[in-house]
């Protein structure tokens, strides 16, 4: 194949010789180390022709038919002349890395390689690397701590669940504030299929969660407006864009097996009581009907190891259970193994890999599964062409993802609030009833016992997806080219949820959804650019280009209730039905142009603008301009600096963006019930939200200026950067009063303001031949501001907790996502003000943002010959949270704190409310706290902060010499771990981070799974 | 150069000309419409009337019959002991405003120009009197008015009105609703138990006048009786299967009332489990005067807990035995020991009655002794405590359970009285019994005529410092979506936003 590529192309030269007085001259430049294409000026000595060469390294130019000299420089190499001879028609260059300089070429918008020195914003790029050893199966997941200003947040669910991914704080009130993901080019989409309210539910993952980090080259963060303005609308939020392995020429056979085995245990957090049993006013049930009847209090009597009667009607030793956590969930596991196949030519160059992953969850039953299978194919048949396809597949099979927040079918709450002196063995051992369903154990048949949860409830999802991207580029010139893009993302996913016969609550059981959901995105994209250096130094680079956008979801889906055969889960067996058919289209058709200009490599002005079109907008609105504008002076360059200042830029960007908003918003229609009622049909207005026909995009504008130094010959290294972003005319789903009919209504006058600040220091404290020591501190302090929610609101919620007595509220001038919740009755001085010895209810007050606004991580690398060890540690600052866990853990008793007066009551510190006299009235503790409990929720809010030891790596990589000529070219192994301790935090019984979805409504907790630590191997072979 | 200039007119030609074609059609809804007929839409709001599981358990069985005694329990143990928790004190609420008031307010305002739809229309006023009164009733001064026009005039957030301009207006709204239906007009999607029949749907108008003109006897005797003696006149529900009522179907909209309580998907299960009792103030009651309907609807359960086998429903009443409310777990027997009412009245396919001919008659046996109508008042007692037990049959129970003999027998010879307080009480009481499980209109007439005498209960914690609720608190929601209307609404309740305060006609 290589050898008819290479006399194809003699032929095509010959000819091109034949023709002309002069020669067309084309070559590649690359890195002497490593092989990687260099970005390259190059110049005919003593002329003032050159050309530059583009992202592959590769060059064509016309020259004369004489014995010529060419002057190659490229920032970070030595600048080199290379002697062409007469005849010479091809040549490769290779460039020495110089010593100080620093040469960065990273990956930005619309997947154009720039040299990073020209950027006029932060980008951030982390390598693939840094991403596979201490896996996570949410790659994001694995981002936390190493970008500043980006914010992650993980459900409490175990694999497989989705991820809220915010750079630089919200902007939209109501709107997503998750970035775009772009994978090779490719938008992809993210959406959450799924997730826990206040009523429960499971979260079923996003779209980012599927890739395999073995896969990735590098994630480019595209954190700023001007970074992102190229991608319109979508990217208001940023861009994380995902650059995937490439093939390279290489020694040795281009393979490299990975195999990552770590283990999950959870971590128990728990502190509760371990004095009061099960039981309520005191008392320890007397009976089995009483034990089964009453809820699962824990305001019982001392346990004092006595025999007590419990639901199923045995009598066990009323006495503490302290491993209730521990014995119920299992040890997990995680395997993922990976083999790649990477090599190639000149002309053709191939990455193909295949990986598995199986993980076990700490909950018994609860798994995933996932293969991925992805091949990057790159051609260069002629100097001018060169393609690319890049593709992968994925198949993804989760089951039993865990239930969330309320009760039913959730076995964490169960575990959860269980009263200590219940062991939870008995719940497996005691599960069934004598007609083989879920034995009631409670006076709430929705508290579900903890193995009918995990071992008879069934839930299984799957998901088959494409993501391929094909693209051409075609080299008029030296310096014009066409570019064209086709991209898909296409997904089918599978979903089977059933509630079994014999459930307390649906005795006659229920398959709540067996859906198939069809999603597809198209992109075309096609560019024509210009990339010229002229004779005085002035370099221009731009292009101009459109794209369409076509995004597709469709959903058929049934389900039903009362099965006639009991546990055969069928749709046939079912005896009530109903279906579900969802459809939604959009298109965004868009134009855009960027150019940049340099002066003398020291001095780079960019401009973008993109011109979107709406369809889910009304004709008036639809079309909307995106301009951005970005510069960057680097001030080494331009005079001379002391000498331990080795570079130093100042940059500056300003964008303005916006975003639209989902389909069919624009008026009200009219739906109908899935089933009949005797015969007849049974309508309703389709929506709880009044639609307005009127809306147009928001807009955010954005600026940043920053500045980046490496001083000390690169031993320390600054990246600091200011940012402002205001969102206007956000488009709000606002509450509004019930009253009215509607639970919310569409409007266009949110305004939302955020200012902040990102700091990156690298420093190498220490280096020698042997021993080097690495350490990286990234900072990202955002504030937020909600300026505006409408013209009446001064307040918005966007989510309730389970216990409707806590919530998160957006409040004009304060910042996003507060926290709220019920503080005490107090009199004007704050005392309490009691009613019959209790606290009562009173105001509801904001008690801070759910949002952290500070996030730190720490990393320090050690290299010691062939070892390295490093750590990172990473924590998040400012936030608040409501923590239903231990809100409902106190009205049952099962909190610490729920100690003090259960012998002899309690007088509460406080004014009687009727007598205005210093209270003495003596309550209960079961009253007291149950006054609290559910109630005064402000004692429930804490600080969420944290500061956590993220991730261990221990490694050593087996010294070369190890190898022969052949065979293994590298290998190395490493310990893992990760989430491995909690340094500080004020949340008692459940980790800091706990919340139970991914939406806007941050800082609410409720039973989630508990926090997984993780040990493991991670083992590299490359041959 | 010449390729360039091709390829700039290829892309623009691409993006340019196709930048919006087809952009209106994509984005319609194909899985929705502009319109509906409005017999489809009436299906929806008759069923939303009826209601949802979700507030039937909650203020409906949690609450209100517990308040009252009817039914008491260990493990809900909110509502006999007056315990406060937002969701349950909010539920009807958020329920009916969010579908039913809604739907109701969308459909009368699309029907008002459509004269074929007048029946649609005339109906949907009925049954929204009905929510209204439903709502205003639990909490006082509510959004009338304004409520549910969030879409057509663009009400966020609508002004409380005051009870008495409500009360006014639904009588103008029952008058002129019961004369606007005519016959020659089409009338579908009924599933009420009149399927379309004019005529009932005037009775039910009226009966439900009736209701509300008895609730300002207090507050405003004058259009008390005003409105009385009008509702009366026009013709009221006249024998117990005329009683207004919803069906219902298991499956997809199963349980919109108190049959939530019985075993079947969907349902709270409360039966089997063991858990909702009998209060020993209703048994006690129903004992005293040998009454069968202690018979007929209590039951002392053994076998399975939390199966569908009822196992045995032991309905000697002897055995039966009610759970004093404020009960708490130790100071009681076996708790499987108390009566439950009989599964047969929570079956999934139960009716639901709205307005029953039991309760008009007895409406109409106090507005004859207070001389608002004519008529025989003892005479529409005993009718009335006969019809009360007749209309059980309604919900399908056993066989023979039900005898019409016995329930004239019983009717003919429980005790009335003869001073008028005597009288009164005896009426209310009745009234009391026959609105088991319509705890909503229980609970409103016990306030309104303070019969029968239940002992409150005073336990610890209590929301209503040891007194029986006498209404909803507004929700906590409307605390940050409505404050200032809310807050006008709370400064004329004349006392604070909480369980004691009375509303409008019960001060």
């Amino acid at each position: 194949m290589r050898q008819l590529l290479l006399t194809f192309l003699g032929i095509l030269f010959a000819h091109a010789m034949a023709l002309a007085q002069t020669r067309q001259l084309t070559g590649v430049v690359k890195d002497a180390g490593s092989g990687e294409p260099v970005l390259a000026t190059i110049k005919i000595q003593g002329t003032s022709t050159g050309t530059v060469t583009d992202f592959d390294g590769n060059f064509a130019m016309k020259v004369s038919n004489t014995p010529l000299v060419l002057e190659v420089s490229s920032t970070g190499y030595k600048a080199t002349e290379v002697n062409v001879d007469e005849k010479m028609t091809n040549i490769v260059i290779n460039l020495e890395v110089s010593s100080v300089e620093i040469s960065e070429v990273v990956v930005t918008a619309l997947g154009i390689r720039k040299e990073k020195k020209a950027l006029g914003y932060a980008i951030t790029e982390v390598s693939g690397e840094d991403l596979t050893q201490a896996r996570t199966n949410n790659v994001m997941n694995n981002l936390v701590g190493k970008v500043a200003g980006l914010n992650v947040v993980s459900t409490a669910t175990g694999a497989g669940g989705s991820s809220r991914v915010v750079l630089r704080g919200n902007t939209s009130l109501s709107g997503g504030n998750q970035p775009l993901y772009v994978v090779d080019g490719i938008p992809i989409d993210n959406s959450n299929r799924g997730s826990a309210g206040e009523w429960g539910g499971r979260d079923a993952g996003d779209g980012i969660q599927m890739l395999n980090p073995d896969e990735i080259e590098s994630i480019s963060v595209l954190k700023g407006g001007a970074a992102a303005a190229l991608y319109g609308s979508r990217a208001s939020n940023g861009v994380i864009l995902v650059t995937t392995k490439r093939g390279k020429q290489s020694k040795g056979l281009g393979i490299e097996i990975n195999s990552n085995f770590t283990t999950e245990s959870v971590m128990d957090l728990t502190e509760w009581q371990y004095e009061y049993g099960h039981g309520v006013d005191g008392q320890k049930p007397a009976d089995q009907a009483t034990a089964a009847s009453i809820n699962l209090n824990s305001w019982g009597a001392k346990m004092d190891g006595s025999s007590v009667p419990q639901f199923d009607g045995v009598s066990r030793p009323y006495s503490a259970q302290k491993n209730n956590v521990k014995d119920f969930y299992q040890t997990g596991t995680n395997l993922n193994n990976s083999i790649t196949f990477n090599g190639g030519s000149d002309k053709f160059r191939y990455n193909v890999m295949a990986s598995d992953l199986n993980n076990q969850s700490v909950i018994p039953g609860s798994t995933l599964h996932r293969n991925n299978f992805a091949a990057n194919v790159g051609m260069t048949p002629t100097t001018k062409l060169s393609v690319n396809f890049s593709g992968r597949y994925i198949l993804e099979k989760v089951k039993n993802r865990p239930r969330l927040s309320d009760s039913p079918g959730n076995a964490n709450f169960t575990i959860g609030i269980l009263p200590t002196s219940l062991n939870q063995q008995t719940f497996k051992d005691s599960k069934l009833n004598a007609n083989g369903g879920e034995n009631v154990f409670n006076g709430n048949p929705y508290v579900t016992n903890p193995y009918w949860a995990i071992e008879d409830f069934q839930q299984e999802d799957s998901r088959k997806r494409f993501i391929g991207n094909m693209e051409a580029r075609y080299n008029f010139t030296d310096w014009l080219y066409l570019r064209g893009r086709l991209g898909a993302d296409q997904y089918t996913r599978s979903n089977f949820e059933v509630t079994p016969t014999g459930t307390a609550y649906a005795p006659g059981g229920q398959i709540n959804d067996q859906s198939k959901n069809q999603f597809n995105e198209r992109n075309a994209e096609v560019i024509l650019g210009v990339n010229k250096m002229t004779q005085s130094n002035f370099g221009i680079d731009m292009f101009v280009g459109g794209n369409a956008m076509k995004q597709v979801e469709e959903t058929n889906g049934y389900g039903g209730d009362n099965f006639f055969v009991p546990g055969f889960y069928n749709i046939n067996n079912l005896q009530n039905k109903w279906t579900n058919y969802d459809y939604n289209e959009k298109r965004i058709n868009s134009m855009f142009g960027s150019a940049e200009f340099s002066y003398n490599r020291m001095l780079y002005v960019t401009v973008t603008g993109r011109n979107d079109w709406y369809s889910t907008l009304s004709p008036d609105n639809w079309s909307l301009f995106y301009p951005s504008a970005s510069a960057s002076f680097i001030i080494s360059e331009a005079t001379q600096m002391p000498d331990f200042v080795s570079f130093l830029k100042l940059r500056g960007g300003w964008s303005k963006l916006g975003g639209d908003r989902d389909p069919y918003g624009l008026t009200l229609n009219y739906g109908l019930g899935s089933n009949t009622f005797n015969g007849l049909p049974v309508g309703s207005i389709a929506t709880n939200t009044i639609p307005n026909k009127n809306l147009k995009p928001y807009q955010m504008v954005s600026s940043e200026i920053g500045l980046d130094a490496r001083l000390f010959h690169n031993q320390v290294g600054l990246d600091l950067t200011f940012y402002t972003r205001t969102t206007t005319d956000d488009i709000i789903s606002s509450q509004i009063s019930q009253t009215s009919g509607y639970g919310s209504v569409l409007i266009n006058i949110g305004e939302v303001s955020n200012k902040g600040v990102e700091l990156l220091l690298n420093l190498t404290p220490f280096k020698s031949k042997s021993f080097t020591w690495d350490l990286s501190y990234n900072m990202g302090y955002n504030k937020n501001e909600v300026v505006t929610i409408s013209d009446q609101l001064e307040t918005s919620r966007i989510a309730n907790a389970r216990s409707l007595t806590a919530f998160v509220d957006h409040i004009v001038g304060k910042p996003f996502g507060q926290v709220m919740g019920y503080d005490y009755k107090r009199n004007a001085s704050g005392e309490l003000l009691l009613k019959d010895g209790l606290p009562q209810r009173g105001e509801l007050l904001s008690y801070g943002t759910g949002v952290s606004p500070l996030t730190l991580g720490l990393n320090n690398d050690f290299r010691f010959g062939n070892f390295n060890f490093s750590f990172l540690i990473d924590g998040r600052f400012g936030g608040h949270m409501y923590s239903g866990t231990n809100d409902f853990g106190t009205y049952r008793g099962k909190t610490e704190r729920t100690l003090e007066g259960r012998e002899g009551g309690i007088v509460v510190d406080g004014i009687d409310e009727t007598t205005g006299e210093k209270n003495t009235t003596n309550v209960s503790a079961q009253s007291y706290n149950q006054s609290i409990g559910l109630n005064i929720s402000s004692e429930f809010i804490y600080k969420s902060d944290f500061i956590k030891l993220r991730q261990i790596i221990f490694g050593y990589t087996l010294p070369s010499t190890l190898f022969g000529e052949k065979g293994i070219r590298g290998a190395s192994i490493s310990l893992v771990g990760r989430n491995l301790l909690i340094l500080k935090k004020y949340v008692p019984n459940i980790d800091p981070e706990s919340t139970y979805n991914s939406g806007n409504g941050q800082g609410l907790e409720w039973f989630g799974a508990p926090p997984v630590r993780t040990f493991g191997v991670n083992l590299n072979l490359r041959f | 150069m010449r390729n360039l200039i091709k390829c700039f007119a290829v892309v623009s030609v691409l993006l340019l000309g196709g930048c919006t074609k087809d952009f209106e059609e994509i984005n319609i809804d194909p899985t929705s419409v502009s319109d509906l007929s409005s017999d489809a839409l009436f299906t929806q709001v008759t069923l939303a009337t009826s209601g949802g599981e979700y507030e039937a358990w909650r203020n409906n069985l949690i609450y209100n019959t517990q308040f009252v005694q009817q039914f008491a329990s260990l493990s809900w143990e909110q509502g006999d002991k007056y315990l406060y928790n937002e969701g349950y004190n909010s539920a009807l609420w958020d329920a009916y405003y969010g579908n039913c008031i809604k739907g109701l307010t969308n459909l009368i305002a699309k029907t008002a120009d459509v004269p074929d739809d007048v029946n649609y229309r005339s109906a949907a006023r009925v049954l929204k009197a009905f929510a209204f009164l439903r709502l205003t009733d639990s909490y006082g001064d509510v959004p009338y008015f304004e409520a549910g026009k969030g879409f057509t005039d663009g009400i966020y957030y609508p002004v409380y009105d005051e009870q008495q301009a409500i009360l006014t207006d639904l009588i103008k709204e029952l008058s002129e609703a019961g004369s606007a239906f005519d016959a020659s007009k089409p009338f579908k999607g009924d599933v009420t138990s009149y399927a379309g029949n004019i005529d009932l749907w005037k009775k039910a108008a009226n009966s439900l006048m009736l209701r509300v003109a008895m609730r300002m006897s207090k507050k405003d005797p004058g259009a008390a009786e005003a409105a009385a003696s009008k509702a009366v006149a026009g013709g009221v529900i006249s024998s117990y299967d005329e009683s207004f009522r919803v069906l219902q179907l298991p499956g997809a909209f199963v349980n919109p009332n108190s049959n939530v309580l019985g075993y079947f998907n969907g349902g709270r299960l409360e039966l089997s489990n063991n858990s909702f009792k009998f209060s020993e103030t209703f048994i006690e009651l129903l004992r005293s005067s040998n009454d069968p309907r202690l018979k007929i609807l209590s039951v002392v359960r053994t076998g399975d807990t939390g199966s569908a086998n009822p196992g045995t429903e032991d309905d000697t009443e002897a055995s039966q035995k009610g759970l004093p409310s404020g009960s708490i777990n130790g100071s009681t027997d076996d708790i499987a020991t108390y009566s439950q009412l009989r599964s047969a009245f929570a079956d999934a396919d139960d009716a639901n009655i709205l307005i029953s001919h039991g309760q008009t008659l007895l409406l109409m046996a106090e507005a004859a002794e207070r001389g608002w109508i004519s008529g025989d008042g003892e005479q529409l007692f005993r009718d009335g405590v006969a019809a009360s037990i007749k209309q059980l049959s309604l919900y399908n129970p056993p066989a023979g359970l039900v005898d019409a003999a016995a329930a004239d027998a019983f009717g003919a010879s429980v005790a009335y009285g003869s001073s008028t307080d005597d009288k009164m009480k005896a009426i209310n009481t009745q009234y009391y019994i026959v609105s088991l499980l319509d705890g909503y209109e229980a609970h409103a007439n016990w306030r309104r005529s303070g019969y029968p005498v239940v002992t409150p209960v005073n336990y610890a914690g209590n929301y209503s410092g040891g007194e029986v609720p006498r209404r909803f608190q507004y929700p906590a929601s409307e605390d940050g979506l409505n404050k200032a209307n809310k807050d006008a609404a709370v400064s004329r309740l004349g006392g604070p936003d909480n369980w004691n305060s009375r509303v409008w006609w019960d001060q």
